[in-house]
């Protein structure tokens, strides 16, 4: 179903939310937000609400290889996360394949070597979604690694972007998710690669390049917003131990 | 599992009436409880008690009501636990990690049946044999410590005491109130006016809810609101849901070598005082959750941030 510009932006350049179309949504993040467990962070990206949390790493309960750790990602979507109830398996076709995702793009941002013979365990619970829950927990994921001492090449930052209409919207809500095609990107800020690309539905390849530096350019604000909750986090950390004064 | 000297250790605090955190056998730890977390749920509510934390929330369906009961909405509860292997740190009901959640499910679905709520969930009645709102109330837990009986049915009637739906009125009806209204033709049977704006909306009635006390018996002591740590130590609990009128609405016990029958009665009877504490402490809480939520000027406000941001 073709979708009018006009419906996407109003003549006066807002969306349906009143956002431009370059504008993300708020992104509120709190690190450490699960108090027991060994690494935790809560992201909200609008009103898409995610807890990741991390265990490990611990001894190994699986056979794994011998010379790196074994990474395994669970995640759970409430059934309430959208509105309407809905129950969501463990076997669910959708999160397993964003689980099998998130695990291939941490595997080789997270120095596994170092932690030979033992697990980590990483928990995601999406607890309400509207639009952008991959990049929501990619986001979630990285700070909660972050959080928990996990050894790290690089942050792992996402973000999409939709194109519906011909125009390019950043951070598409459910509402224009549904109206078009998009595009979501993990992208690694300091050592500037794409980790993983994903694109729903049709678009035309003239316009890729141009998708995806848009992309790109959202994932750089989410890093500047998570490095500045990292910052934060660990100077707190560092004043409950009388270490630091600022 | 814990060792024989930390099971000792537990004992002599319980019989010197002085637990690890510093409660006597009867206290309850304190409550922290936070309402209208997610605008996209009817419902929903946030409860922490010292390491546990259930996150619940509520929608509303449509639907018809169930043959035997013509008159009368439902209320469904689900209830999970993240992760597939954390079942097995529940308190253990059953053998098998995954049947606890079914023993948990099953415990607290008697809080909302027919017989322990019937005049609210008359009220969630549209249209006699043909509409009325179903409550599905799904609870996570999202840490687990202790009870999670107690803090469940908790967290659950402060879900449903934040819970509003939709006003509903015949097909035809005059279109007063600014509302934005939606046309359901629900059943087939009728059509329905649903009035989406907030003002218009029905609070569910939840004064008549159930809440569950756990006693865990500690070398011959009732213990109340038993810490992971403490349940080790514990013979057998006894979990029994009172009404705030007093009415016994569902009871379980076991574990352990079973339960003296006298001390049985004492718990009971300890249980039914501090379900009627319980009630009266809830019923505060609540109100001051709600409270809260209206001054960061909920579902709009970006007032200070709830939950997980908090």
């Amino acid at each position: 179903m073709a979708v009018r510009h006009s419906e996407v932006l109003s003549p006066e350049g807002f969306r349906v939310d009143g956002r431009r179309a370059n504008e993300a949504r708020r992104l509120r993040l709190r690190l450490g937000a699960s108090p027991g467990a060994d690494g935790s962070a809560y992201v909200e990206l609008g009103n898409t609400k995610v807890l990741a949390t991390v265990s490990g790493p611990h001894e190994s309960i699986r056979k794994g290889a011998h010379d790196a750790a074994a990474l395994h990602v669970e995640l759970t979507t409430l059934p309430f996360a959208s509105g309407v109830y809905r129950a969501h398996g463990r076997s669910d076709r959708a999160s397993q394949e964003l689980c099998a995702a998130v695990r291939k793009s941490f595997e080789a941002v997270v120095q596994l070597h170092l932690y030979a013979r033992t697990q980590i365990d990483v928990a995601v619970c999406v607890m309400q979604t509207d639009g952008g829950v991959r990049s929501a927990v990619v986001n979630a994921v990285t700070l909660a690694l972050v959080d928990a001492g996990v050894a790290m090449e690089d942050f792992l930052c996402a973000c999409s972007v939709g194109a519906v209409g011909g125009v390019l919207l950043l951070d598409p809500n459910a509402q224009e998710d549904q109206a078009g095609s998009e595009l979501s990107i993990a992208y690694l800020p300091r050592s500037e690669r794409i980790s993983a690309v994903q694109l729903e539905s049709k678009l035309p390849a003239s316009s890729l390049d141009e998708v995806m530096n848009v992309a790109i350019e959202g994932c750089k604000q989410m890093f500047d917003i998570m490095r500045g909750a990292v910052q934060i986090r660990t100077q707190e950390l560092l004043h409950s131990r009388g270490m630091f004064n600022a | 599992m814990a060792s024989a000297a930390e099971q000792r250790y537990t004992l002599h605090g319980v019989a010197a009436d002085l637990r690890d955190d510093g409660r006597a056998r009867l206290d309850f730890r304190p409550l922290s409880l936070e309402v209208h977390l997610f605008p996209q749920a009817s419902g929903s509510a946030r409860a922490v008690a010292g390491a546990a934390e259930v996150l619940v929330g509520v929608t509303a369906e449509l639907a018809a009501p169930p043959a035997d009961a013509p008159d009368m909405g439902q209320v469904l509860l689900s209830i999970d636990c993240g992760p597939a292997a954390s079942a097995a740190r529940l308190p253990e009901y059953a053998a098998a990690a995954d049947e606890r959640l079914l023993w948990l499910e099953e415990a607290l679905r008697a809080l909302f049946s027919r017989e322990s709520i019937p005049e609210a969930l008359r009220t969630l009645c549209i249209a006699r044999g043909t509409q009325c709102w179903v409550l599905r109330v799904h609870a996570q837990l999202l840490r687990l410590d202790g009870c999670p009986l107690d803090l469940i049915s908790l967290a659950a009637a402060a879900a449903l005491a934040a819970t509003r739906v939709p006003r509903v009125s015949g097909g035809g009806a005059d279109e007063l109130g600014g509302g934005k209204r939606q046309r359901a033709a629900g059943g087939g049977k009728q059509d329905l006016d649903l009035d989406e704006s907030l003002d218009e909306s029905v609070p569910f009635d939840c004064s008549t809810l159930p809440l569950y006390v756990t006693l865990a018996n500690i070398g011959g002591y009732a213990v109340a609101d038993a810490t992971a740590h403490e349940r080790r130590a514990a013979g057998s609990t006894l979990s029994l849901a009172l009404s705030p009128a007093g009415r016994v609405c569902a009871l379980r016990g076991g574990g352990g070598f079973g339960l003296h029958l006298q001390l049985a009665g004492e718990m009971m009877q300890l249980a039914s005082q501090l379900c009627a504490q319980l009630h009266a402490d809830a019923k505060d809480a609540i109100a001051q959750a709600l409270a809260d939520a209206e001054g960061r000027r909920w579902p709009a406000g970006e007032g200070t941030a709830p939950g997980f941001l908090a």
